[in-house]
């Protein structure tokens, strides 16, 4: 691996910029997104910017239950975000449903069905610091070129 | 023959080194790690690492380029590079001390014309990319620069006129009087909208339109986009000090004096922008056309009386 | 100017920002992941008949064990299957589950089997109650202990007709 290669793994951990996905989340998720902004957490020391666009982003937190129309708007955006990316799932919906399984209008399944997740935020919302945890995680995985879609692309390319 | 070379050598130089890209992208990122730091102490976080806009960039040219469908391909790729191109090239034209590349007469109108380039790419960036938040930055931010230009040009030309000439070197050097003063309050005014900071981020207003003209753009396009961003926070810098801050005979002092400057202006700035929130365009607009026109009234007139 | 006052006033002093390795604590009070104490648990389901989300579940290999399954990623930390537990065998930890990078299958699911024991009286198996259920619910005679709940309430209810008849006569109907 020459300089600018590692350079530029090194700078994929140490500047995630993370787009949020709403994919039905009963809000829990997001409000806690906010404090990470805030003084106290401060996801900025760590390199993190919120923005609004799947085009600038690295990471994509995806809340939520997954509902029958969400679930083409989760692929569109996910294919508008430049590889490389990562997938972090903001708590119970996105792995299960949650309370919301079984009702016709929710896919009563995981994400990883839909797109590949790299990192599980537990809780129901959960913590700032757990989230601030998975997008340090995501941000290393990135680094590693260990996430789902890096791992998959290279498998296409030796293919 | 020989003299043409050396004199076109003498641009390359300044166009690549000093104070072109080479030292100028150093420069912009610590100038830019500066703000972002000062804003996050005023709100009473700890802010980005030091290297923080060098990772950005790096990342950013890591990444691959999505280009939306339907979209002029070669006009979406040259965007980015015109705009780093133009925003290196105005710079290599201010006298900073140690820039190689001469003074020609005129350069001043030069000068003026490739600030306004970085500000049509991103005009046009939001509107070929096809994205209708796109388009709405590139509008606000159309509009915005009719009025901030206001000032701003007339901070300079004010400038000329009192130096009588349109020549960088004679605008640097010219004696000290009111013109001054008043020059520098009517370029200040214009500083905050010209680097698209509260309360005049409205081109830029992610809270609204998602993001800026870029909204599009991802990848090494984006990261000379955030370059020449970074490259015009120092020209702007730099030019407020060449023109209106004294020179001493010395030129490393008036190097360190003229970064020192710019470091106050861009805390000054960032200071307004952390205590105000985002205008209207039409309250920017009145503010600009108002205000500024007042102040550029008063500097033409003061020239005029001398 | 307010605004000014609060901002400067910020730049005087240090950071309010907590480093990632050194994040505030967890409030006492916090429902965290669930533990469950397979020793007192009795196996009697309240737990997933109240979840919402239906995390917990129930499975059983007869003769050997019953398992306590909990996925995490269903849980809504509401606390009902705690408040429940007629023998507390389901606590909320205070501490907040940490992210994982494993699918949502592994790691994020709990298993605890409640091994069964045979009957000390006619051998067959069944889930031990914790002693003091059975202190509370059957006294606290040590032979029957080890019984099968058929054999407990057996007990119980001879326990119960010798109160009432006499032993001769007891022993003259037999």
């Amino acid at each position: 691996m020459n300089l600018i290669e590692r350079v530029i793994a090194i700078s994929r951990r140490r500047s995630p910029w993370i787009c949020r996905l709403n994919a039905g989340s009963c809000n829990g998720c997001d409000i806690e997104i906010t404090p990470l902004l805030s003084p106290r957490y401060d996801a900025e020391q760590l390199g993190v910017e919120l923005h609004g666009t799947p085009k600038h982003a690295d990471i994509v937190l995806i809340s939520g239950t997954l509902t029958l129309r969400s679930r083409e708007a989760i692929l569109d955006i996910y294919a508008q975000v430049p590889n490389p990316k990562a997938v972090v799932a903001l708590g119970s919906c996105p792995a299960s449903g949650n309370v919301f399984a079984g009702s016709p209008l929710v896919l009563s399944e995981s994400l990883d069905s839909v797109v590949p997740v790299d990192v599980w935020v537990p809780g129901c919302p959960p913590r700032p610091q757990a989230i601030l945890d998975g997008i340090a995680r995501a941000a290393k995985l990135l680094e590693d070129g260990a996430t789902k879609s890096q791992l998959e692309s290279r498998r296409g390319r030796l293919s | 023959m020989n003299a043409v070379w050396s004199s076109l050598g003498s641009y390359l130089l300044a166009f690549a080194v000093w104070p072109g890209l080479l030292l100028a992208a150093p420069l912009g990122w610590l100038e830019l790690w500066f703000m972002r730091k000062l804003v996050a102490r005023l709100q009473g976080r700890q802010g980005p690492p030091f290297f923080q806009p060098f990772f950005d960039f790096m990342k950013l040219l890591g990444k691959e380029t999505v280009i939306p469908r339907g979209v002029n391909r070669g006009i979406f790729l040259a965007l980015p590079v015109v705009s780093v191109a133009a925003v290196t090239a105005a710079l290599a034209i201010v006298p900073l001390p140690g820039n190689p590349a001469p003074s020609l007469p005129g350069d001043v109108v030069l000068l003026l014309y490739l600030m306004e380039v970085p500000i049509l790419c991103e005009v046009l960036a939001g509107y070929v990319s096809r994205s209708i938040y796109g388009q709405v930055a590139a509008m606000r931010e159309a509009l915005l620069s009719l009025a901030y230009n206001l000032p701003f040009l007339v901070a300079i030309i004010a400038m000329a006129q009192e130096a009588g000439s349109f020549q960088m070197s004679t605008l640097q050097a010219a004696p000290y009087g009111l013109v001054h003063l008043l020059a520098a309050v009517t370029f200040l005014l214009a500083l905050p909208a010209r680097m698209k900071l509260n309360p005049f981020s409205i081109a830029n207003a992610e809270h609204e339109i998602v993001a800026d003209s870029h909204i599009e753009y991802s990848g090494p396009p984006l990261a000379l986009f955030k370059l020449s961003h970074a490259v015009e926070l120092v020209l702007l810098t730099e030019l407020f000090a060449v023109v209106f801050i004294p020179a001493t005979p010395w030129p490393l002092v008036n190097l360190l004096v003229y970064l020192a400057a710019g470091v106050a202006v861009l805390g000054g700035v960032t200071l307004l922008a952390t205590a105000t929130a985002r205008l209207r365009l039409t309250q920017a607009f009145r503010f600009y056309w108002v205000w500024g026109g007042l102040a550029s009234a008063v500097t033409l007139a003061a020239t005029l009386v001398r | 100017m307010a605004m000014l006052k609060t901002i400067l006033g910020n730049l005087l002093r240090p950071p309010r920002t907590r480093d990632p390795a050194d994040m505030p604590e967890v409030p006492p009070v916090y429902r965290g992941a669930l533990a469950h104490d397979a020793a007192r648990c009795t196996a009697c389901g309240t737990c997933a008949f109240v979840c919402a989300p239906k995390a917990i579940t129930f499975t059983q290999e007869p003769g050997v064990s019953v398992s306590w399954h909990f996925f995490i990623g269903q849980c809504s930390f509401c606390g009902l299957c705690a408040q429940n537990c007629p023998t507390r065998a389901i606590s909320l930890q205070a501490d907040a589950p940490g992210a994982t990078n494993s699918a949502a299958g592994d790691g994020l699911r709990l298993e605890s089997v409640i091994r069964l024991q045979p009957c000390t009286r006619c051998g067959a198996a069944h889930v031990p109650l914790p002693d003091a259920t059975i202190e509370a619910l059957w006294g606290v005679e040590e032979a029957e202990r080890g019984y099968c709940p058929e054999c407990r309430r057996r007990a119980a209810s001879e326990k119960l007709r010798a109160a009432f008849v006499p032993a001769e006569e007891a022993h003259h109907d037999r």
